[in-house]
């Protein structure tokens, strides 16, 4: 039976994860936003007339979580979600005028974070860790 | 020429428009006016970036004597109207990533292993993230609550929330009576010890997976990347 010589890498990439996260959060904190809902609304921004199926896909979520969080996004007004249709294979999601004003404005607060981080990996640190991400997200 | 001089002509060759020597004191009249502005300024000076302990030049650099400090005028060449008050944000928008984001990707990538890894350890009954709990806890004997939650980087009530669970499973015992987290203990029980015995393998085949999918280069960049990002 082989072993493994490293720690688990699930929970280095979690534990990472939760480190970025609060990084990213404490950036965006003028704006208003999260990162996972600054995320969200940018590949809702990217993808005119997504459905929630596909975001679920596109960010490796279960459909109830996006169906959740989109929930928040639209009471705040920033996306427009289909009215009538209940099923989510269909249901298409817009990102609102009001939606993209906030993103204008949380984008380089983003990118603070993000060149942070950058810098911190190194060039090399991120085509690497880039290409980790499409090793294991496939 | 002094190096003073010196300094003072490349600062002001290369387009700083003001440029001045001066102690390693604190700039204690921009702290006392930034202070001054209250609750308006709590964004600046609560910044990660910590501009206030930039105005203390012996905070950040014990050693240093002297201190350059240049001024850049943003407006030198035509300042447009539609950013007047808005000029932070010129600063901020000045550099764009050209990659995905970071944050978006370990979190996705953390997903993804989530499931691979709780689909192996499905027979032990274990999820990864008990897994990793008992793990922490076999190794570090008498851990406190607040000790485990620095290691695995979560909060103290999820910590405890999640500690409940196992133990009522039986696989550790909590020091009863204490209540303070920094002084109450942890031990993996007997119980626990043959949990893990049987879930180990089945972790195992899980790591060994993701390590091949990765290489043995891979895994050792991303382990690199992990010491930088969580410190």
């Amino acid at each position: 039976m082989q072993t493994s010589q490293y720690p688990c890498l699930c929970a280095g990439f979690r534990k990472a994860g939760r480190v970025l996260t609060k990084k990213y959060d404490n950036y965006l904190k003028p704006s208003g936003l999260k990162i996972t809902q600054y995320s969200m609304l940018a590949n809702i921004a990217r993808n005119p007339d997504i459905t929630v199926s596909r975001l679920a896909e596109l960010l490796i979520m279960d459909q109830t979580t996006v169906s959740r969080n989109l929930q928040v996004l639209e009471k705040a007004g920033f996306v427009n979600i289909e009215a009538g249709a209940t099923d989510n294979r269909v249901r298409k999601i817009q990102i609102s005028g009001n939606g993209v004003s906030k993103m204008k404005q949380a984008k380089p607060l983003w990118e603070t974070a993000q060149l942070e981080v950058e810098g911190l990996l190194g060039s090399g640190g991120v085509t690497e860790i880039m290409s980790a991400f499409r090793k294991i997200t496939g | 020429m002094s190096l003073t001089k010196d300094i003072k002509d490349f600062a002001l060759d290369i387009g700083y428009s003001h440029v001045g020597i001066t102690t390693a004191e604190d700039f204690s009249d921009f702290i006392d006016e930034v202070q001054s502005r209250g609750s308006l300024y709590d964004f600046y000076v609560e910044d990660p970036r910590k501009f206030i302990t930039g105005a203390q030049p012996q905070k950040c650099m014990p050693e240093a004597k002297s201190i350059i400090s240049v001024v850049w005028d943003y407006a030198q060449k035509g300042f447009p109207e539609s950013l007047l008050g808005k000029i932070g944000r010129i600063y901020q928008a000045r550099q764009t990533s050209k990659y995905p984001c970071l944050c978006a990707g370990f979190r996705k990538a953390g997903r993804v292993l989530t499931k691979k890894y709780d689909n192996y350890l499905k027979p032990s009954g274990l999820k990864i993230t008990q897994y990793s709990m008992l793990a922490n806890i076999a190794r570090n004997p008498d851990i406190t609550v607040s000790r485990l939650a620095e290691l695995l980087i979560m909060d103290q009530t999820t910590v405890s929330r999640n500690l409940q669970v196992l133990e009522k499973a039986g696989f550790v015992n909590i020091e009863a009576g204490a209540t303070d987290n920094r002084v109450r203990k942890i031990q993996i029980s007997g119980n626990g010890v043959s949990k893990m015995k049987q879930a180990k393998p089945l972790w195992e085949t899980a790591q060994l997976e993701v390590e091949g999918l990765l290489g043995s280069g891979g895994v050792t960049e991303i382990m690199s990347a992990f010491r930088k990002i969580t410190g």
